[in-house]
């Protein structure tokens, strides 16, 4: 049997839909709703204490962080409040200090022991980042070394010359790599720094990693991959083959990686790095071997991972323990197949690699069987985070619903 | 069969109450009313916006939200002919000569000056009838939109 829990589906237009959306998890877990909706959600953090904070696409007239609080410790997360004017996708804690990425700018407050919200005026710690449209959502990690980790996507598909024109060749070198298009790396503590005169470029040739965990010695890591490949490059490649083209890969970053963006992308059927057709390939031709960073695990095209969390817990079985939850955004790009993804999987880990393929861990979010585009899907997985006593939280970005995911299966 | 599943999603749409009117505007029931240039331009812009727009702005013009608009009601589509011919020919979002972008998405449109003016009056004309209810455009418009731009 699945555990359940019903959910309110709000459609498209704000319709209700046939029936209530319900997720599922595996057996032995129980998904708890313990928000309806803070609004549309990025990333979220939970503190040693149990207190959430979600990053708030969209700041409200009180803030653009949600804050909550479940004081008695029943389950009921009973106080709500909403601080910072700021808004965006990156949420990280350090320290009494809650870090938050702007798409331009990486801020932090002051969040004394025992006080829910932030208090006091954003400090700036970096800024100067390019403002152009694409990936300019800026997701970060405070590590266990103490660095603060950004997601710095690159905007653009493949670097072309003209822009997602069909048929132009990319940049050769491409430009963008010197300022976007990797995971930087700065001084969390260190005031006013500037991108990228202040930072080291960890890891490059990363089109969009909106999911990064610093953990240990490696930043892990799951890359949004390219798209177009068929309304770009007709001749050789059909919407079939874009549909599932390229894989999304999960990379185990340390520093000085290359996950070879623009210059390739990864093919999941194959199993093997290919050529990208703005730089000679054709559908056919490998990439140079032992160039670029080899994926540790390759997902189906287009899910949109937009989250990333290894698993550090007790709570949950020996199995889950280390191993990689990530949320999928789902796709938007697959017509004329149905869009996928919206769901959380999960990767077994053992000594830093996977040690098996990924399995849907929580799905249905979506409410419905066959989503054509994502203003359907009722909810879409957008964040993850892990509570103190080892419960996995994640929000989404429709409604900014919470689930709170236990282990309620008894001893294994 | 993309025309049938296009449809199909629009009765859905237009069947939970949304505030668009449930009017169809499924092309074959209003072929038979429209001036012959007008059907075989809605033909063809059909399979130039599969091919070129449907990506971003979605099997049924309805968009992406935070990343592409909808086409459907979109004042823009449905307004000043010069001003919709001028944002395709353009884009939006990229490199001079591209319109600046709004900030309210987290995509870019690339212009599509490499179209013909009739494969643009064509998308144009399809677009207009199918999502916003207005009147076609002509090769016309579209040479003379471009040529102030060279
Ligand atoms: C790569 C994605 C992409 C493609 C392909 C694309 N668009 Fe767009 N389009 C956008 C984005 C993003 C905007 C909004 C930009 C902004 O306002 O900053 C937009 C805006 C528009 C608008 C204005 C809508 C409004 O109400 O604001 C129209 C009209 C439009 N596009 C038509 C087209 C047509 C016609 C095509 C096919 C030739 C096309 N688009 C292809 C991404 C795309």
């Amino acid at each position: 049997m699945l555990a359940t829990t019903t959910i309110l589906a709000a459609t498209m237009l704000g319709c209700q839909p046939a029936g209530d959306a319900e997720i599922s998890v595996p057996d032995g877990f129980t998904a708890t709703v313990i928000h309806e909706g803070v609004g549309p959600a990025r990333h979220m953090v939970v503190r040693d204490n149990g207190d959430v904070y979600v990053a708030l696409r969209q700041r409200t007239d009180d803030g653009g962080i949600a804050c909550l609080r479940d004081a008695d410790k029943d389950g009921t997360y009973e106080t709500i409040e909403y601080a910072g004017r700021v808004q965006g996708t990156g949420i990280a804690l350090h320290g009494n200090w809650l870090y938050f990425g702007e798409d331009f700018r990486i801020v932090r407050f002051e969040l004394p022991e025992d006080s829910l919200t932030p208090v006091g005026d954003p400090e700036l710690i970096v800024s100067g980042f390019a403002e152009e449209g694409q990936h300019a959502a800026k997701s970060i990690d405070v590590g266990d070394d103490g660095r603060l980790y950004i997601n710095c996507g690159a905007p653009a598909n493949a670097c072309q010359v003209q822009m997602r024109t069909p048929g132009s060749p990319g940049m050769d070198p491409c430009p963008i790599l010197e300022y976007a298009g990797g995971i930087w790396v700065y001084d969390a503590n260190k005031p006013r720094q500037q991108h990228t005169r202040d930072g080291v470029r960890y890891a490059t040739g990363l089109r969009n990693c909106v999911a990064i965990d610093q953990k240990g010695d490696a930043v892990y890591a799951v890359m949004h991959g390219r798209d177009q490949l068929d309304s770009l490059f007709p001749q050789l490649f059909t919407p079939q083959q874009n549909a599932d083209l390229p894989a999304e890969e999960m990379f185990r970053l340390e520093e000085g990686d290359n996950g070879g963006w623009p210059y390739t992308y990864y093919d999941g059927g194959r199993d093997e790095r290919m050529l990208a057709p703005e730089y000679g390939g054709d559908g056919k031709t490998p990439a140079e071997k032992g160039k670029y960073t080899e994926p540790i695990q390759a997902f189906p095209a287009h899910w949109a991972p937009n989250a990333i969390l290894m698993y550090g817990g007790e709570q949950f079985p020996e199995w889950y323990r280390g191993g990689a939850f990530v949320a999928f955004h789902g796709s938007w790009n697959r017509a004329p197949e149905p869009q996928a993804g919206y769901n959380v999987t999960f990767t077994p880990f053992k000594g830093g690699k996977p040690s098996g393929d990924y399995e849907v861990f929580a799905d249905g979010f979506a409410g419905s069987d066959e989503i054509r585009s994502p203003r359907q899907a009722a909810h879409r997985p957008m964040g993850l985070a892990q509570g103190p006593d080892g419960s996995l939280f994640i929000c989404d970005s429709v409604k900014g619903t919470i689930w709170r995911i236990t282990y309620t299966g008894g001893d294994e | 069969m993309r025309l049938t599943i296009c449809f199909a999603v629009t009765l859905l749409i237009a069947g939970c109450g949304d505030e668009k009117p449930a009017e169809p505007t499924h092309q074959d029931s209003q072929k038979s009313v429209m001036p012959d240039a007008t059907a075989v331009s809605v033909t063809n812009g059909q399979a130039i916006y599969v091919q070129s727009c449907l990506l971003c702005h979605q099997h049924d013009g309805g968009g992406v939200p935070d990343m592409q608009p909808p086409l459907v009601d979109s004042a823009i589509a449905g307004g000043d002919a010069d001003v919709l011919i001028d944002l395709v020919l353009r884009g939006i979002g990229g490199k001079p000569p591209s319109l600046p972008a709004s900030g309210k998405y987290a995509m870019v449109m690339p212009g599509v000056p490499q179209l013909t003016d009739q494969q643009i009056a064509d998308l144009l004309t399809y677009i207009r009838q199918e999502y916003v209810q207005a009147g076609p455009i002509s090769p016309v418009e579209v040479a003379a939109v471009r040529a102030k731009l060279e």
